[in-house]
């Protein structure tokens, strides 16, 4: 009988755990706002004369903001930067929006067409909206890796 | 490994299951584990306690999307238990394996 109820313990530890790892899917509205925080960022390098470090340590905190805020929302709190996940979604934000931010100041500071400001933020609009559904997943494979 | 020592703590299998999320993550929020546990607000509320109790879970309040949610974190002591808890029926499971295949 013991030796039943032990079985059955690790059974509940492996559903609890597989059960953690049904991560839940990100509302609409929060890629729509990841894309207008970004856009809104390399915006205000191009058209308010922002300095490019200024702008990468924004993305940088706006992306630290989201996992943490993503982690927080699905009811567990955990490092995420602890999965190598999490290390690769921050990369990948600087990858997207250093090279954008620097480009942005760059026209700004050269008298560049407001066309080409407009397009830049656009493009930083899209790939913020990219990024807040790689972030999403990458929340979701991180839950998983750690019910494992 | 060192087989651990089954803890009391961990009888009720709710508990169990609130420990094995919280081993895997830095907190958990009160109705997730609810959700996970399948159990009512107030027996997560009591098994809860019984660990707080313990000295094996800590509990912390803070506000999410406007409304005050409870946050329950695995102390060091309890993961440490739990961890020996677990050994111990993974080696209980082992034994009888063992002489079962022995018999």
């Amino acid at each position: 009988m013991e030796l039943e109820n032990a079985r059955q313990a690790l059974d509940a530890i492996a559903a609890s755990r597989s059960e953690l790892g049904t991560g839940r899917r990100d509302p609409w509205w929060m890629h729509l706002f990841g894309a207008g925080l970004m856009a809104l960022i390399v915006a205000g390098i191009g058209f308010g004369g922002m300095i490019g470090t200024l702008a990468a340590l924004s993305v940088t905190f706006a992306a630290v903001w989201k996992l943490v805020y993503d982690k927080r929302r699905s009811g567990i709190a955990l490092d995420t930067f602890k999965f190598r996940q999490g290390r690769v979604f921050l990369g990948l934000a600087l990858l997207f929006f250093v090279p954008l931010a620097i480009f942005q100041a760059q026209v700004q500071q050269t008298g560049g067409p407001d066309w080409l400001l407009t397009a830049n933020a656009v493009a930083a609009g899209i790939a913020g909206a990219v990024l807040s559904i790689l972030a999403g997943r990458m929340k979701r494979k991180v839950l998983v890796e750690a019910a494992r | 490994m060192t087989a651990g020592q089954l803890d009391p703590a961990f009888a009720a299998t709710a508990r169990l299951q609130i420990a094995a999320v919280l081993a895997q993550v830095d907190s958990g929020e009160f109705s997730r584990l609810r959700e996970i546990t399948g159990v009512s607000d107030s027996v997560l509320s009591k098994h809860l306690s019984a660990l707080v109790e313990a000295g094996y879970v800590t509990l912390s309040k803070s506000a999410l999307a406007g409304r005050q949610r409870t946050w329950a974190s695995l102390t060091k002591p309890g993961r440490a238990a739990f961890t020996g808890h677990v050994a111990a029926l993974q080696a209980m499971v082992a034994a009888a394996g063992a002489a079962g295949a022995a018999g």
